[in-house]
């Protein structure tokens, strides 16, 4: 078997271990500490009898090795449990509101990644200028950012102030004609079905809560990659390649992005649960419904079923995206060549 | 180039007085100055804030209910006619506090429980690490606001939740440490010289971690004040009525959307700011620490 | 056949770094000629400013540093007073330079054919594929075996040696008249070190460069160059030819350089100076910076600075004991 292959074969391997052991602590952590989670649920005051009786519907009553065999076997039968609030099966719920979340995820992550980079690289090419100590400025502002304050702010200045966006309650306006669902994502179906009105409408819904995501994911990419290029703009070999007549620009475009981005590429696992905590509070006070939203209700009530499955899913989806990211890295990095 | 990096190393050993050291390394180091002036500014801001604007942070006065800022009130009133900023200095008793205290737990479970994985090394090590893994295949941010949703909103178990999601980097952070050290002579020479593998592990070979646990500590402090900000605007962890920078912000939502900014304005800059001067700090401690590193 | 017309003049060269502490002059009047193929060794100890000369020739001096007074003539011009853009052609057509650091001074994701193709079609506007080819052709130069093979691999593969062929391959590619090779062999075998510097001396015959080597090697010194620079923390000490240094060294320091013994009678050792040469660099600019290792240092030499003086022709010092 080649290389690469037995790479990837140990890799899934180790992957898939991981992902089991994500298992365990999602069940440990809804079933071991301390609560009862039918009190819980149920709240202080409820009667002995009906304590007793969710108790047995919750299977709590029996052994705690049970339970985890009980979950298991759902497990493998796709089966995430059912939410108590929306009484829908959690896996359900969860896919039909992921397309929203990947919408707003994926245009913020294009955005912050295309600003980031070219922010980062501008920064490193004019180097202790004023431009440089204000983009490093706003990416330290960025990092200490609190989310939720900035879209307050947001929300403030280009809804309440400039009135240029729409109202920051959901993906669509009540009274646009709802666009049927070809892809989940908005964008896409309208221009699809060729609904102009909910292009329109739902791009004006889309702007707010993209900027504030996108705003709190580029600062870290700003300082990575400023740092990354200022090291590769300082490395020997870029001097070697200045010293034959190639321009700063050339050096800049060639050599510095290219040897930058490898290792910046190593961050977007980290990104993602970064993305992803950001994405909970931006949900939330849009009320936009996707998984983020789902997630805080389901916190707020105590739906305990509906907050496991969501904690699988974010684990399933950064152990698969570290997976992805450790196996292309060893493709652009020749240096990484396994025997 | 090692031309500069000679010329540098000079550097660091002409100044001989503390005074000029520490004036150079401001000077070498803006953002050091700058977030250790943001953090004394706003403490000293907050400490005074109870003698320049005695109100009562807790209880409201109907009549001056939604005041925007003005002399009596410099941050304004909330809709229970409380004095914002009042509120604010009361807030800062408990969110930086906590920062604090997650941050101490964290380093202590971090370092005990890494350098005992990297000392003993076999079985306990790979579990360990194992663990860890694992652990960090969460987003620190949502497993805190799990953690706290299912032991109960209260203090102790945000400080609990928070210090869990930080201990997995102490703990790679002590173990490597140890790792590297372990092997070295003078560890040898102590156990001849009768110390105790706990002795060794602990008071020898951790001391040596100080420096990026100092760095990475900083940091955490900026992220614990967010995070506990963030799990309080939720609704998860800390609850109104406590004054909590977090519960003041998720407070003034409904006000700033119909006009009463200032609400939700001056908590949240609070909190920016001092996540900010705790970056500033953590950065340059960073850059600090990495120049000796590099000798110079 | 020796043109001897003067292909590099550099007169009395200041440059500074500014630091916080103020500005530091690491290179302090600093005077050499290179004249048409000669090959001059710039000998000193690290920190002596040797590889500083080189950068400053080839202006590629860190943002820090400035050059505050000198002229830098090459083919008649003023580097020094070059745009950058101007300065950028005279790089590798003109100037050339080796660096130290030899893996890291090739792009660690480009495959080796790539970067020396790439310095073809910067320098001689070649297309991409006309590049290439001339590329495995600089490999072959520089005895590099199977070349189209080795052109596809990267830099990690290949072995100390041959990363320094690779180097002066991309440097072959620009035909300079001058080429400055810092401390071309460190780092290397003893034997893979000979072989460089054969190639080296090739270089001088195959396209007619002269050369500036610089080393703390004098080994490398008497079996490669024809004239010698000596340089100490930033000063020139002595200059002259291999042989007339070599059997008689005029300044101290060239003399504990060499181990021989500064007077039959009086058999000094070195004394101890203040530890390095780089402090000696930041806290005199007054004298001779020789001074304070100086076995048979005189009073004036640490305030005045020895004038130079051409004892021989060709062969010149800067001591106040040599009056």
């Amino acid at each position: 078997m080649s290389g690469l292959a037995s790479y990837v074969v140990r890799r899934v391997g180790i992957g898939i271990l991981a992902l089991a052991g994500a298992v365990c602590v999602v069940f440990l952590m809804t079933h071991i500490l301390p609560g009862n989670p039918a009190a819980v649920r149920l709240g202080a005051t409820a009667r002995e009898e009906t304590l007793r009786r969710v108790e047995h519907e919750m299977g709590l009553d029996k052994p705690l090795i049970l339970q985890f065999a009980d979950y298991l076997g759902k497990l493998s039968r796709g089966d995430l449990g059912h939410s108590w609030i929306t009484r829908q099966p959690v896996l359900d719920d969860l896919a039909r509101r992921l397309p929203a979340t990947a919408e707003l995820v994926l245009l913020a992550g294009i955005l912050a990644t295309i600003v980031g980079v070219s922010v980062g690289l501008l920064a490193a090419a004019f180097h202790n200028s004023w431009l440089d100590v204000l983009i490093r400025t706003w990416a330290t502002v960025g990092a200490s950012m609190p989310v939720f304050w900035f879209a307050i702010l947001v929300i403030y200045v280009f809804y309440y102030r400039l009135g240029w966006v729409a109202s920051p309650m959901g993906r669509l306006d009540v009274s646009v004609t709802a666009v049927s669902r070809v892809t989940g994502f908005l964008v896409a179906d309208s221009l699809l079905t060729r609904n102009w009105d909910a292009l329109g409408n739902s791009l004006a819904h889309l702007v707010l809560p993209v900027l504030t995501l996108a705003f709190m994911i580029s600062a870290p990419i700003v300082k990575m990659v400023r740092g990354k290029v200022l090291d590769v703009l300082k490395s020997d070999f870029v001097r070697t390649v200045r010293s034959v007549g190639v321009t700063q620009q050339e050096i800049l475009f060639r050599d510095a992005l290219r040897n930058a981005l490898v290792p910046v590429v190593t961050i977007v696992g980290i990104m993602f649960g970064y993305t992803m905590a950001s994405n909970v509070v931006v949900e939330m006070i849009f009320a936009w419904p996707g998984i983020g939203y789902y997630a805080w209700q389901a916190l707020l009530n105590k739906d305990l079923e509906a907050i496991q499955g969501f904690v699988l899913a974010i684990a399933a989806m950064y152990i698969t995206l570290n997976l992805v990211i450790d196996i292309l890295y060893t493709i652009i990095d020749p240096r990484v060549r396994l025997t | 180039m090692e031309a500069v990096g000679e010329v540098e190393g000079l550097l660091s050993r002409a100044p001989e007085s503390r005074l000029s050291r520490s004036v150079l390394l401001l000077r070498r180091h803006p953002q050091l100055g700058a977030g250790l002036a943001i953090l004394v500014a706003l403490v000293t801001t907050l400490a005074l804030a109870q003698v320049l604007v005695p109100y009562d942070p807790l209880r409201g006065d109907s009549s001056t209910v939604l005041e925007p800022p003005s002399q009596a009130h410099p941050l304004g009133t909330d809709s229970f006619g409380r004095d914002i900023l009042s509120r604010i200095a009361q807030g800062a008793w408990l969110d930086l506090p906590i920062a604090f205290t997650t941050v101490a737990i964290a380093i202590t479970l971090g370092l005990l429980i890494g350098a005992l994985a990297g000392y003993t090394g076999g079985l306990v090590d790979m579990v360990v690490m194992r663990a860890t893994d694992i652990l960090m295949a969460f987003p620190s941010f949502i497993l805190a606001m799990v953690m706290v949703a299912v032991l109960g909103n209260s203090v102790p178990t945000v400080v609990i939740a928070i210090a869990v999601s930080f201990v997995p980097d102490f703990i790679r952070l002590a173990r490597g440490e140890v790792l590297s050290e372990r092997e070295l002579e003078y560890v040898d020479a102590a156990r001849c010289a009768g110390n105790s593998e706990w002795r060794i592990m602990y008071i020898q070979l951790l001391p040596n971690c100080l420096t990026p646990v100092l760095v990475h500590g900083t940091l955490c402090l900026a992220w614990a004040i967010l995070d506990v900000a963030g799990l309080a605007f939720l609704g998860i962890g800390i609850t109104p009525p406590t004054p909590e920078w977090g519960v003041l912000v998720s407070e003034g939502v409904r006000h700033t959307i119909s006009g009463d900014w200032w609400v939700s304005l001056f908590p949240g800059a609070t909190i920016l700011l001092a996540a900010l001067g705790f970056n500033l700090v953590g950065d340059s401690l960073r850059d600090i620490t990495a120049r000796e590193e590099r000798g110079q | 056949m020796r043109n001897s017309a003067t292909l590099l003049e550099v007169v009395d060269v200041d440059v500074s770094f500014k630091t916080v502490l103020g500005p530091l002059r690491v290179l302090d009047k600093v005077s050499l000629k290179v004249e048409q193929g000669e090959i001059v060794g710039l000998v000193g100890e690290s920190g002596s400013g040797k590889s500083l000369t080189g950068l400053t020739i080839m202006r590629l001096l860190p943002p820090q540093a400035v050059t505050d007074a000198g002229i830098i003539r090459f083919r008649g011009v003023d580097l020094l007073g070059l745009s950058e853009r101007e300065m950028r052609r005279i790089r590798g057509s003109g100037v050339a330079m080796i660096f130290q650091g030899i893996r890291t001074g090739l792009n660690p994701l480009m495959r080796i054919g790539d970067q020396v193709a790439r310095v073809y079609r910067v320098q001689q506007g070649l297309s991409s594929k006309d590049a290439y080819e001339k590329g495995i052709e600089s490999l072959q130069q520089v005895a590099i075996p199977r070349a189209e093979a080795w052109a596809r691999a990267y830099p990690h593969q290949l072995s100390g040696g041959m990363c320094q062929r690779v180097l002066i391959a991309m440097v072959l590619a620009c035909k300079p008249d001058l080429l400055i090779a810092d401390e071309p062999t460190t780092g290397l075998d003893v034997t893979i070190q000979a072989q460089i510097l054969e190639l080296i001396k090739e270089i001088r015959l195959k396209i007619g460069a002269s050369i500036v080597l610089i080393t703390h090697d004098l080994g490398i010194v008497a079996e490669t160059c024809e004239r010698v620079v000596v340089i100490y923390a930033g000063q020139v000490m002595e200059t002259g030819t291999v042989s007339s240094l070599f059997a008689e060294p005029l300044h101290p320091y060239t003399q504990s350089l060499l181990g021989s013994v500064l007077r039959v009678d009086r058999a000094v050792a070195l004394t101890d100076g203040p530890g390095t040469i780089t402090e000696e660099v930041s806290f005199r600019t007054g004298g001779c910076r020789f001074a304070a290792r100086c076995p048979v240092a005189l009073p004036q030499c640490w305030h005045e600075r020895p004038l130079w003086r051409e004892l021989e022709p060709g062969h010149g010092v800067a001591c106040h004991r040599q009056v």
